[in-house]
């Protein structure tokens, strides 16, 4: 009689049999979930949607480097003047601009933030293509003295319309060139050139030539303090 | 020698069982203080602590979510020539110390200024800086800065400030400016002594005082402290109440160098002070007493304490021995009896009369009282709080029907002025000063006034700027025969100094001249009553650097006691008394301030600093320490009580301990003993162990502990340069300050009263073989090729395993989050050095050997495909240091000074036993005492 009204009492508690497939499934699906949840998450992040890359920001004026560097064979460094002398490569002031476009299309609707920067004073407010993170202290001038060209990490410049980001700037794409710099070098005559390939094109024995001629190479390039201070 | 016995405090002599407990943890009871930090005085239970530490886990891993905010490029309109962004520039300049110039470059990031260098050019700096210098530049961005002019504590306008000034001079100009008053402090510049000097020819009969809380330097002869052998000083601290001590210091320490001729110095003074800390023999004399002990060089009749007489006779022998080349300093505040002792010492050349001599306070407030003066215009200065307590200033001031006070805070002056007029910080505006030597220096602006404030020439002048006025004098008083005038200013504004003859003298105004007749000296001994010292703190000064954060955490010389003054008694007097560091003390019935016992300071002698207890200092400065001014001008206590009371005195001197090891060594030169600092072993697995380090550089630093004189302008100097923050005095007391650079203070000797007091900087020692890397979990400190130990913030966890293993204790971390808030308009974010990374909470960090300036140094030298020459990089602490005891170079340049050092006889490296291989060495204090 007691053990009755025992297991009578301790039925009501048991779960059926069936809740073992249910606690499986959900073991499962909590699982799977974060797996797929980690790597959606990891795709979608490094995505280039998500890291803008190939977008153009809006900016000012809408400015086509095609046009200027590849049409008119305007120097990088006309206007990206402290470009070997500084770690920023120096953006073009509004009278930069218009030591032309005094002259020419000053009417322009495309260049009407610029005549309005000249003549009220207030600087024009370009948004930032490529934005490294803060810790990293990057440095034009040591590349572009050192064999490495624009278009390594700006990609084909030379053919945009509007300027976009043309390379995700992860420390493994930074690490790929530092730990093996060859694969980028090339001749001095062609580190501002618009249209040169990012990866070097030369012989085996050029490169080994320019990379003694720069001095470059070493355990220093992977060192932690050559761009985190 | 090893055999010294070397502590830093009475406890660690004693060997106290407090200090074992706070040596066993090196951030001692950190979780502890978690409840009423955090989260208001609530108490952390079990269940809260893992509520906070899961939500805190689940919401970390959010914060990378999110796309990175569009930053803006924002180029110039117009861009100025020569101007390259992402490139610091300099601009030379001066700021005064005590009315005179001191040289200084100044460097600029996109227009804001972010750190103060000396000026290698200029006379009284050459290069070097002291830590106030140095600490300037946050004084500009300090937010408590005022920001309007005040009319009765209401904002209002220059212009109505400005109309009613004029018709005050209206009033008093019927009568030539009777009834009219200007308090200015003392000051060498040249056109506020030409405004002025106009001021007093159209209102003839106006008055000018001045007034500071420490007396100017009367002109004493400038000598070459190269030359003499033989140095003696009574009570006069050339190394830091000095205008020209930064050159002082230079040359002393000239003769200190390993492989010089050593000078010696002799030093007699009541407390301890840096230039008694550099002496080879020093005697601690209560200030009456001075004049006896002097006396008896020549008379010897009269009777000391045996070590007195000891130091006596060798003094007396070496005054001999080194007659004709002997320098003799003596205190200007001390009786002209000792000056007479003048006449055997080396004579210099007498310095132009620089500053200006008005009557002081004390006139002015029976000019005030007596109803002489009506309106007074007070130019700088705080004298409602620097003003001695027997002066009654501030009930005189109240005569007066018009007041205006300019100031750079709303300060305890300004309170009790009518007037309240915010000054321009001195790199904000034109101005100009004279070194000691007569050179006269441009200041110019290297930002606008944040604050629409203005200089004190402008107050006389405002119809015109500080620029014209500026540029007038220079044009009117120039000498400049074969130049232009512009060519001359531009050469003078350049070089950021001129010869002392470049500008003629044409002030009329009255000079400082040293008045001996006055009666300000404490020379009659009366056994009974208790000696009173009361000096100018060596950070704080007379209170100008209390809301200065990394004045006030910078440990004091010789206390290492921070944010606070105390009262400096020493260990006899103290167990006389039966007093404990920080019981609280009233003394002559008027302040109540905590004791701190201070070996080698002189017996029956109390020594206060001024600069604390303000009131109205701004939100670091208030309530901090006591204000020690009460006391008036007396050089005795008459009374001294134990309150039973004890105040939380916060001192560093425990911290970053390396227990017991032979850490300082010094040599004398005349008592040479085999004993030298121990070979350092070279014990490694590797076949060759240099192959391991392959870089291009192999940096490294040497110091050199017979030239550190323990001044502390390389601690400010790192602060400033590696944007490192001030934690205040609580955390302090945890032992969690900051400073990359600490300097450790030891006594020698096993005589707790008369120990010799030494310095030794320490940071961190860059070992090729760093314990801290090999504990680290997550490679977040790590070796470079240059033999830098790295540290990488973004890897860090701070998991503070490195700085357990540590053994030099040079490591910090971050408990709280320092960086300043953006959007908060703070301006203190404007001061940041943007080529160091501002840390955040919970990561370790600790000296870099200045890494950024090295990078910048070896982008210059790859760009132009070259190596780095020697001498192009020098770090932080090195640049500032006055006494050059900080080298840094490269080891693979086998000529590099710091090469050649490495090979000294003196040079050691610290615990080298551990096998570290530390990559900074010191050179063992060499010193000469008399035979």
């Amino acid at each position: 009689m007691e053990g009755g009204r025992n297991s009578a009492r301790l039925s009501r508690q048991l779960f059926p049999p069936s809740v073992n497939y249910l606690a499986r499934w959900i073991l499962f699906l909590i699982f799977s979930g974060i797996t797929t949840a980690t790597v959606i998450f990891y795709y979608g992040y490094r995505s280039d949607w998500w890291q803008g890359q190939q977008m153009a920001p809006d900016q000012p004026i809408l400015f086509s480097h095609h046009h200027h560097v590849t049409e008119l064979k305007i120097d990088c460094r006309f206007c990206h003047s402290t470009v070997d002398q500084s770690s920023f490569a120096g953006m073009p002031a509004t009278s930069t601009c218009l030591t032309c476009h005094s002259g020419v299309f000053t009417d322009s609707p495309m260049l009407a933030a610029a005549v309005q920067s000249e003549q009220t004073g207030t600087p024009l407010k370009w948004n930032r293509v490529y934005d490294l993170a803060d810790y990293v202290y990057f440095d034009h001038s040591v590349h572009v003295s050192n064999g490495i060209g624009c278009t390594s990490c700006h990609g084909d410049i030379g053919n945009q319309r509007l300027t976009r980001k043309a390379q995700q700037t992860y420390m493994s794409w930074c690490l790929d060139c530092h730990r093996d710099p060859a694969q980028y070098i090339r001749e001095p005559k062609d580190i501002y050139s618009p249209s040169a390939p990012a990866r070097s094109n030369l012989t085996e024995n050029r490169k080994v030539e320019l990379l003694h001629q720069f001095r470059i190479g070493g355990q220093h390039l992977t060192d932690c303090t050559t761009c985190h201070r | 020698m090893s055999s010294m016995k070397t502590w830093r405090s009475l406890d660690e002599l004693a060997g106290s069982r407090e200090l074992d407990t706070w040596l066993r943890d090196e951030f001692p009871a950190g979780a502890a203080w978690l409840d009423h930090q955090e989260l208001g005085s609530t108490e952390i239970r079990r269940r809260k602590f893992i509520q906070l530490m899961g939500a805190s886990l689940g919401l970390a891993g959010l914060t990378s979510c999110g796309r990175q905010p569009q930053e803006k490029i924002v180029p110039y309109v117009d861009q100025p020539e020569n101007t390259v962004p992402g490139v610091p520039k300099y601009y030379a300049s001066a700021i005064s110390f005590r009315g005179h110039a001191r040289g200084i470059l100044v460097e600029s990031h996109s227009g804001r200024p972010t750190k103060i260098e000396g000026n290698p050019d200029h006379p009284a700096s050459l290069g070097a800086t002291d830590a106030v210098a140095q600490a300037s530049v946050l004084g500009l961005y300090d937010p408590d800065r005022s920001k309007t002019v005040l009319h009765h504590g209401r904002i209002s306008t220059w212009d109505k400030f400005d109309e009613a000034h004029r018709e005050i001079l209206q009033r008093h100009a019927s009568e030539s400016g009777a009834g009219y008053g200007i308090l200015i402090e003392p000051t060498s510049s040249p056109t506020l002594k030409r405004l002025l000097g106009e001021m007093l020819t159209s209102y003839p009969k106006a008055k000018i005082y001045q007034h500071s809380g420490v007396a100017p330097t009367a002109p004493q002869p400038t000598v070459n402290f190269s030359k003499p052998d033989l140095i003696l000083s009574i009570d006069d601290d050339f190394f830091t109440n000095h205008p020209d001590s930064l050159r002082y210091i230079r040359e002393f320490t000239s003769r200190r160098k390993s492989g010089s001729k050593l000078n010696r110095l002799y030093v007699i003074e009541p407390t301890p002070t840096l230039t008694g800390a550099k002496a080879d023999h020093r005697l601690a004399v209560r200030p009456s007493r001075i004049e006896l002990v002097v006396n008896a060089l020549t008379d010897s009749s009269i009777q000391l304490e045996p070590h007195e007489s000891r130091f006596v006779e060798s003094l007396r022998d070496d005054l001999k021995k080194f007659e004709g080349k002997t320098l003799i300093r003596i205190g200007s505040h001390l009786s002209p009896n000792l000056k007479k002792l003048r006449s055997k010492s080396i004579q210099g050349q007498t310095p132009p009369d620089t500053i200006t001599g008005f009557p002081g306070l004390d006139r002015l407030t029976n000019d005030l009282t007596g109803g002489a003066i009506q309106s007074l215009l007070i130019l700088g200065g705080n004298p409602i709080y620097n003003t001695p307590g027997d002066i009654p200033f501030k009930n005189a001031l109240r005569f007066a029907t018009f007041t205006a006070h300019l100031a750079s805070h709303e300060d305890e002056t300004s309170l009790a002025c009518e007037w309240h007029l915010p000054e321009a910080h001195s790199l904000e505006t034109w101005g100009d000063l004279l070194s000691y030597d007569g050179s006269p220096s441009i200041c110019q602006p290297i930002i606008e006034p944040l604050y629409n404030g203005r200089p004190a020439i402008c107050i006389l002048k405002p119809e015109k700027a500080p620029y014209e006025l500026v540029r007038n004098t220079w044009q009117l008083l120039g000498n400049y025969t074969d130049l232009t005038f512009d060519d001359f200013w531009k050469k003078s504004l350049y070089q950021g100094c001129a010869s002392p003859e470049a500008l003629r003298k044409a002030s009329t105004l009255p000079t400082y001249t040293e008045t001996d007749e006055s009666s300000d000296y404490n020379s009659s001994l009366r056994e009974d009553q208790i000696d009173l010292v009361i000096q100018p703190h060596p950070h704080i000064g007379t209170g100008e650097g209390a809301n200065n954060g990394w004045l006030q955490e910078l440990p004091h010389p010789f206390t290492k006691i921070v944010w606070d003054n105390a009262a400096l008694v020493s260990p006899e007097f103290a167990k006389s008394r039966k007093l404990k560091n920080g019981d609280i003390v009233r003394l002559n019935q008027s302040i109540e301030i905590p004791i701190w016992i201070l070996p080698g300071q002189a017996d029956e002698t109390v020594t206060l600093h001024t600069g604390y207890g303000r009131i109205a200092a701004g939100e670091l400065g208030n309530g901090v320490g006591t204000n020690v001014f009460p006391l008036g001008h007396a050089k005795r206590i008459s009374s001294l009580s134990n309150t039973g009371k004890t105040g939380e005195l916060v001192t560093t001197q425990h911290h970053s301990m390396m227990e017991g090891r032979e850490l300082y060594w010094q040599i004398d030169r005349n008592h040479p003993t085999n004993e030298r600092p121990p070979e350092v072993p070279n014990i490694t697995l590797y076949q060759n162990p240099a192959e391991l380090l392959n870089g291009r550089y192999a940096w490294a630093m040497s110091i050199d502990l017979s030239s550190c004189i323990g001044c502390n302008a390389c601690v400010t100097a790192c602060q400033a340069e590696n944007n490192i923050p001030v934690v205040g005095k609580e955390e302090v007391a945890r032992g969690r300050e900051m400073h990359w650079i600490r300097i450790d203070r030891y006594f020698i000797g096993e005589n707790e009263s008369d120990p010799r007091i030494v310095y030794q900087p320490v940071t961190c020692q860059h070992c090729e073989q760093a314990p801290c890397e090999v504990v680290c979990p997550v490679e977040a400190t790590v070796h470079t090729a240059d033999g830098l130990n790295a540290m990488v913030y973004n890897r860090c966890v701070g998991t503070r395993y490195c700085t357990n293993n540590c053994p030099y204790k040079v490591r910090r971390f971050n408990f709280f989050d320092y960086r300043i808030k953006k959007g908060k308009n703070d301006p203190r974010s404007l001061q940041a050095n943007p080529n160091v990374t501002v840390r955040g909470r919970g990561v370790m960090e600790k000296c870099s050997y200045c890494v950024q300036r090295i990078q910048r140094a070896v982008i210059q030298a790859d760009r132009e495909q070259r190596r780095v020459r020697e001498g192009e990089i020098r770090t932080a602490c090195q640049q500032a240091c006055p006494s050059e005891a900080i080298i840094f170079g490269d080891l693979r340049n086998e000529m590099s000074a710091v090469a050649r050092q490495r090979k000294d006889n003196s040079a050691y490296s610290l615990l080298g036993d551990l096998n570290t291989r530390p990559r900074t060495i010191y050179l063992a204090e060499q010193t000469n005492r008399h035979v």
